[in-house]
């Protein structure tokens, strides 16, 4: 219905009717929702059911059996499994709550019944997808009479090569922070170039401007395999005589440092242009403006993609193998080969992932006070 | 001799005129008020005299010597001529304090104690000692628009050019200044 301005319309006031408000319109106390929210989670939970007794089965069928933990865990997650329930018979229960009151005529308790039937059927269908998800990973981990654990999780090569793959770890941990270390500086050098004003500053946007191109469009691997494996043949004096962890940091900085000039870039281009007049305006310099004011606002802006962008270097460091340098990588793979079983190979990947939720976390709460600090207690 | 000059300035954003040959002087303590409707450069006009926006035609004086075109050192010159934004610009990761004080210590020199000195007797006289600490975002409209006027002060300049001056002020306030 178009909205309608009083008085501009003369005859339609009078001979169409009164708008009225549509808010006093009965909730839909329909049941189709609920019995879906119902009908999907009980199909859940038989497949989740189903699934527990094929891992009872494919277990006893080991030589070690099913021992007590494990049916008592098994136990455990069939009665875990059956949870999800209750937030469906909650969603079954208030439909027909919100039923008998619109029967009865009270409209405001149908509504908010009906609100909390909605609630509680979408929290059952979000619950019962997330199991469902669950159930399937634990499928492909038995499938095939436990071959998939065992190739990827065998428990007694995890442990037993473990300290090696950690003491390897050290060498990708060693690497990626120097690099990400000289990254950050490097990265705003490059940022801070390309943004060089005036003719003056021509030569120097369009060489920074030379260096991001080609270095993002290499990929790293190969920037880490020329460096590597090139710069000792040259012969050059002092280059050549580098370690070897020494150029693959060379490498990944040069690599992963064209991405964070852009970042940073985009940090400073951030910025509104009266923060600058500002600051112009109050005699700073050019250079004043960007340490004083743009830059310290830009980073503010750019510190979770920068941190995406280290977390791409940290695993880019696995890349290192490719001039023979043995990081966990390349140590889980001789370990590999020499038990014909990747799971040393789980064990760097697992030790990659938890390296990196610390930080994520880290960056989000630095984000978070900085801003409770600059803006309102809202905020 | 007038403290500012425009003789028949001219500036334009693409094809679209802002500026046409505009004359003005004023003396020393004069208080001109420009008048116009939205749009009609006033804005643009005040840009102009401390050089964040160039100017096409004319010239620009200042005390005599021209402040328009090439070769003038444009930091010297703001120096001199502080101006206060229509939407204040308060840098918003520095306390009030900070942004009072940025300029004096940076393009003044001066001491830490002294330029913090001054802004607190500007932020004084303004009735907002109370907030030096506080971050621009937490303060009202017309309190950051009298931070804006201190931090401006704050350069001691010889003509103040205020943009929308009043527009967040309250009438109660005016006899401060």
């Amino acid at each position: 219905m178009p909205i309608k301005i009083p008085g501009t319309s003369t005859n339609e006031n009078s001979s169409a009717g009164e708008r009225r408000f549509r808010a006093g319109t009965p909730p839909n106390t329909s049941k189709f929702m609920t019995y879906m929210a119902l009908l999907a989670c009980a199909a859940v939970v038989l497949v989740s059911w189903l699934t527990l007794l094929d891992v009872r089965a494919v277990l006893s069928a080991t030589p070690q059996g099913v021992g007590t933990v494990a049916n008592a865990l098994l136990a455990a997650s069939a009665v875990v499994a059956i949870l999800i329930l209750y937030p469906a018979v909650q969603g079954l229960r208030t439909t027909h709550q919100a039923r008998r009151a619109l029967a009865a005529g009270d409209l405001i308790a149908a509504r908010v019944a009906m609100a909390e039937s909605r609630t509680w059927s979408w929290t059952t269908l979000g619950y019962s997808t997330a199991q469902a998800l669950v159930v399937l990973a634990i499928l492909f981990l038995i499938a095939n009479n436990l071959a998939v654990s065992r190739t990827f999780f065998m428990l007694p090569l995890i442990i037993s090569s473990f300290s090696l793959v950690l003491k390897a770890f050290w060498i990708n941990v060693y690497i990626f922070m120097v690099a990400e270390a000289i990254i950050l500086v490097w990265g705003l050098v490059v940022a801070v170039a390309q943004l060089a004003p005036g003719a003056a500053g021509k030569p120097i946007r369009l060489i920074a401007k030379a260096y991001v191109d080609v270095f993002r469009g290499l990929p790293a691997i190969i920037t880490i395999y020329l460096i590597g494996f090139g710069i000792p043949l040259t012969g050059l004096p002092i280059l050549k005589d580098l370690s070897q962890q020494a150029f693959v940091i060379l490498a990944l900085t040069l690599s992963s440092g064209a991405y964070v000039a852009e970042i940073y870039r985009a940090g400073i281009m951030g910025i509104h242009w009266s923060q600058t007049s500002a600051a112009r305006s109050l005699g700073l310099s050019y250079m004043q403006t960007l340490r004083f004011v743009v830059i310290p606002q830009g980073v503010r802006q750019i510190i979770p993609p920068l941190l995406n962008s280290f977390i791409g270097l940290q695993k880019d460091t696995a890349l290192v193998n490719v001039v023979g340098a043995v990081d966990a990588f390349n140590q889980a793979m001789i370990i590999a080969s020499n038990h014909y079983n990747l799971s040393a190979v789980t064990t760097v990947a697992i030790l990659f992932v938890i390296i990196t939720i610390p930080q994520a976390r880290f960056v989000e709460r630095l984000v978070q006070q900085d801003r409770r600090r600059l803006r309102g207690a809202e905020a | 001799m007038a403290l500012i000059e425009l003789c028949n300035v001219k500036k334009h954003f693409g094809d679209q005129p802002v500026l046409n040959a505009v004359n003005l002087k004023v003396e020393e303590h004069q208080v001109v008020c420009l008048i116009g409707p939205s749009g009609s450069g006033k804005s643009t006009l005040l840009r102009c005299i401390n050089g964040l926006e160039k100017i096409e035609a004319g010239e620009i004086r200042i005390h005599g010597n021209r402040v328009s075109g090439p070769g003038v050192d444009v930091d010297a010159l703001r120096r001199d001529v502080g101006i206060v934004f229509q939407s204040y610009n308060l840098f918003p990761h520095m306390t009030v304090l900070q942004n009072v004080t940025l300029a004096p210590l940076r393009v003044l020199h001066q001491e830490r104690a002294e330029a913090e000195a001054t802004a607190m007797q500007l932020l004084k006289r303004i009735g907002l000692e109370h907030k030096a600490k506080e971050y621009p975002d937490r303060l009202s409209g017309g309190q950051q628009q009298r931070v804006a006027i201190a931090r401006a002060l704050a350069m001691d300049p010889m003509v103040m050019l205020l943009d929308e001056i009043t527009s967040a002020l309250d009438l109660s306030l005016f006899p401060r200044y």
